[in-house]
């Protein structure tokens, strides 16, 4: 009855704990009252013992810190007694092995350290998964067994292809598309060839892309060949609204060989304004998220780049690279061979920029510089003549 | 945008025409480069790439009889291709890509059923520098320089033999390759288990066994079970404790009784009554 109405009152929980603590009864009742009482006995002997050796370690600690304390602060004053007497102390001191009693002690240790050091296993044939990144190949040094071992043949499943892709497709197995090694090699050493002339004209060539982990590779492109990079995210009209987006940003005027010229920089970066640079080469490693900047690039006819995976639409790029889009290892491999090519290209550029001739057309450049010279010109005339 | 934009593809033409009519005030530098460098056609259909399976073997040409019948027997390498039996296509795959197939594959097919397990076993897939395979050589058995045994060795090693012994059948290379396998799986079990008891001989310490870890899980779970079952008995006995207590102090025997077989028939009748009291 009782425990009923308990039940009522408080429900389930209230039984549930009241059958626990039945049930530790039950155990304890179990025990025999010797067992517990020897368990107690054992029980104090434990804690004392522990308070004991707490005690004594309590007692080493105080000793060794005011050791330590004793001997900061008495240095100066042991600097003045001969060496030999500080050492004896600090062995006297010191547990033996740590402290050395000469310095001969001390070399014999490190000589010993030294071999050990050189025991053991040592591994020769090793992978390093950033080799492509430090050290990538360049255009005549890549192989087809180096595209296959960095994985840029593996496509998508077969549902998911785009039949535009149908000639870069080698064959089916285990129910994705493998893309052919020879078509990445000839399309890899195309878009390299464009990268390289390119750069050789000193044209603006922007890497993108914008996938997780990408960054670094980007980057490390952007570098080598000279360039630009994005790796966040395009934003939406760069080139189609570039006046709104970029018209502020500071412009960087260069000669011929790439020497700052400040003077024209202050022209240009003037009240007046400068219209908005335009990429000449735009590398995407990644054109199914890119689909708006590439749509912009076709609109202000800009060539493109572009790794096409099976499942890529290749009409959206200028020069299609069809390989994997989606391993970092492949993407790491394609934007080295790339970025070599740029590299290649900017320095035939300063080559030429040395004995004095430029490898673009300086007609047009000076022909833009003294259109830039009347419009300022304009401007001082009809401002005075408003005055 | 779902119609073919053929902008990228065109830029070229369409700068010169910019600038022609006026648009742009300069060519761009690219021109001559796109010019150079043609983009690739595309949306070209060519006929896919076949790949039909090919099948090496070895035979002994016997000599004529007619011939010294002291010559030793001549062996000849045989090619035979494997047309994909697929009879009639659809005009719509005739442009699709064609599964690729290889000798091997049947042969994995086979061990990998017969021997489900080793697909448990963690396998190294990693690629170097791409040519990997100029360092394997299966010749003299299943065992291959600067590769990890595993079920592919046993099928590299049993086509090596089909395609250089002469006269093998498929299922006495499998029998060769297979048991060279389980001898080379058998010495590395052995080497694993002297190099622990090495190890422990020298104080290494590898914690408690499988079967160990497995017999504690074991007491563990028995131990709760018993736990669970006194708390079941005390609490079943309390239960009836009560509902007999009730019988006992009549205040009002009948209706005690009743909600006692109100209970016992269903719970939620019983948990009703609790709740009115």
């Amino acid at each position: 009855m009782a425990v009923r109405q308990t039940c009522a009152r408080h429900g389930r929980s209230a039984v549930h704990a009241s059958s626990k603590f039945l049930s530790s009864r039950q155990y304890a009742t179990e025990t025999s009252l010797s067992e517990a009482s020897k368990m107690l006995a054992s029980i104090e002997k434990r804690t004392k013992d522990l308070e004991k050796n707490q005690k004594d370690l309590r007692t080493e600690i105080f000793a060794k810190i005011s050791e330590r304390l004793s001997t900061a602060f008495d240095l100066p004053d042991q600097s003045t007694l001969s060496p030999s007497q500080s050492t004896k102390k600090s062995v006297a001191s010191a547990p033996p092995g740590e402290q050395f009693t000469s310095k001969r002690a001390y070399d014999k240790k490190q000589e010993q350290l030294k071999q050990v050091a050189k025991m053991g296993s040592s591994l020769r044939v090793t992978y390093d998964p950033r080799l492509a990144f430090k050290n990538p190949p360049t255009t005549s040094e890549l192989t087809l067994p180096m595209l296959m071992a960095a994985q840029t043949h593996l496509g998508h499943a077969t549902s998911l292809w785009n039949p535009r892709n149908s000639s870069y497709i080698f064959g089916i197995r285990d129910g994705i598309h493998i893309i052919s090694l020879d078509a990445t090699y000839a399309y890899l050493r195309r878009a390299a060839r464009v990268v390289r002339e390119v750069a050789r004209r000193g044209g603006i060539i922007l890497f993108v892309g914008t996938r997780d982990n990408q960054e670094q590779i980007v980057v490390k492109a952007a570098k080598m060949a000279g360039g630009y990079h994005i790796f966040d995210r395009w934003v939406p009209g760069c080139l189609t609204n570039g006046q709104q987006i970029l018209g502020n940003c500071e412009l960087k005027v260069v000669d011929v060989q790439d020497k700052e010229l400040p003077d024209m920089a202050i022209l240009l970066n003037g009240p007046s304004g400068h219209p908005v640079l335009k990429p000449d080469l735009v590398v995407c490693f990644n054109p199914l998220e890119n689909e708006v900047c590439l749509h912009e690039c076709g609109l202000h006819t800009v060539p493109t780049v572009g790794v096409i995976d099976t499942d890529a639409d290749a009409s959206r790029v200028t020069y299609p690279i069809p390989a994997n889009d989606d391993s970092i290892r492949s993407i790491m491999l394609i934007a080295g061979v790339l970025g070599h090519a740029g590299a290649e290209g900017q320095q035939q550029r300063m080559q030429a920029a040395k004995v004095g001739k430029a490898t673009y057309n300086m007609k047009k450049v000076r022909e833009m510089l003294d259109s830039l010279e009347d419009m300022s010109n304009i401007r001082v005339e009809a401002r005075e003549g408003g005055s | 945008m779902g119609r073919l934009n053929l902008a990228a593809l065109r830029v070229r033409r369409r700068a010169i025409a910019d600038f022609e009519t006026g648009r742009t005030r300069m060519k761009p530098i690219w021109l001559e480069v796109v010019a150079d460098i043609p983009p690739a056609q595309i949306f070209t259909r060519q006929q896919p790439i076949q790949h039909p399976l090919t099948k090496i073997r070895t035979k002994t040409i016997s000599p004529p009889s007619n011939s010294d019948s002291q010559l030793p027997p001549r062996t000849s390498t045989e090619v035979t291709t494997i047309k994909p039996t697929r009879s009639k296509k659809r005009a719509s795959q005739v442009f699709q890509p064609v599964p690729i197939r290889y000798e091997e594959d049947e042969l994995r097919k086979q061990f990998y059923s017969d021997h489900p397990w080793e697909l448990a076993r963690p396998r190294v897939v990693l690629e170097t520098s791409g040519d990997n395979y100029t360092h394997r050589d299966y010749s003299r058995n299943v065992r291959s320089p600067s590769a990890q045994l595993n079920g592919e060795s046993v099928v590299q090693r049993q086509l090596y033999l089909l395609h250089n012994v002469p006269d093998i059948k498929e299922s006495q290379a499998y029998d060769m390759a297979r048991k060279e396998f389980y001898a080379h799986r058998l010495r590395e079990e052995i080497e694993r288990r002297v190099a622990a008891e090495e190890a422990e001989a020298v104080g290494a310490d590898f914690g408690p066994s499988i079967n160990q870890r497995s017999i504690e899980l074991e007491n563990k779970t028995y131990d709760e079970w018993a736990r669970w079952s006194r708390q079941t008995v005390i609490e079943n006995m309390q239960k009836s404790a009560a509902f007999t207590g009730q019988m006992l102090e009549g205040g009002g025997g009948a209706g005690g009784f009743g909600d006692a077989v109100a209970q016992g028939s269903d719970g939620q009748v019983g948990g009703k009554g609790f709740a009115v009291q």
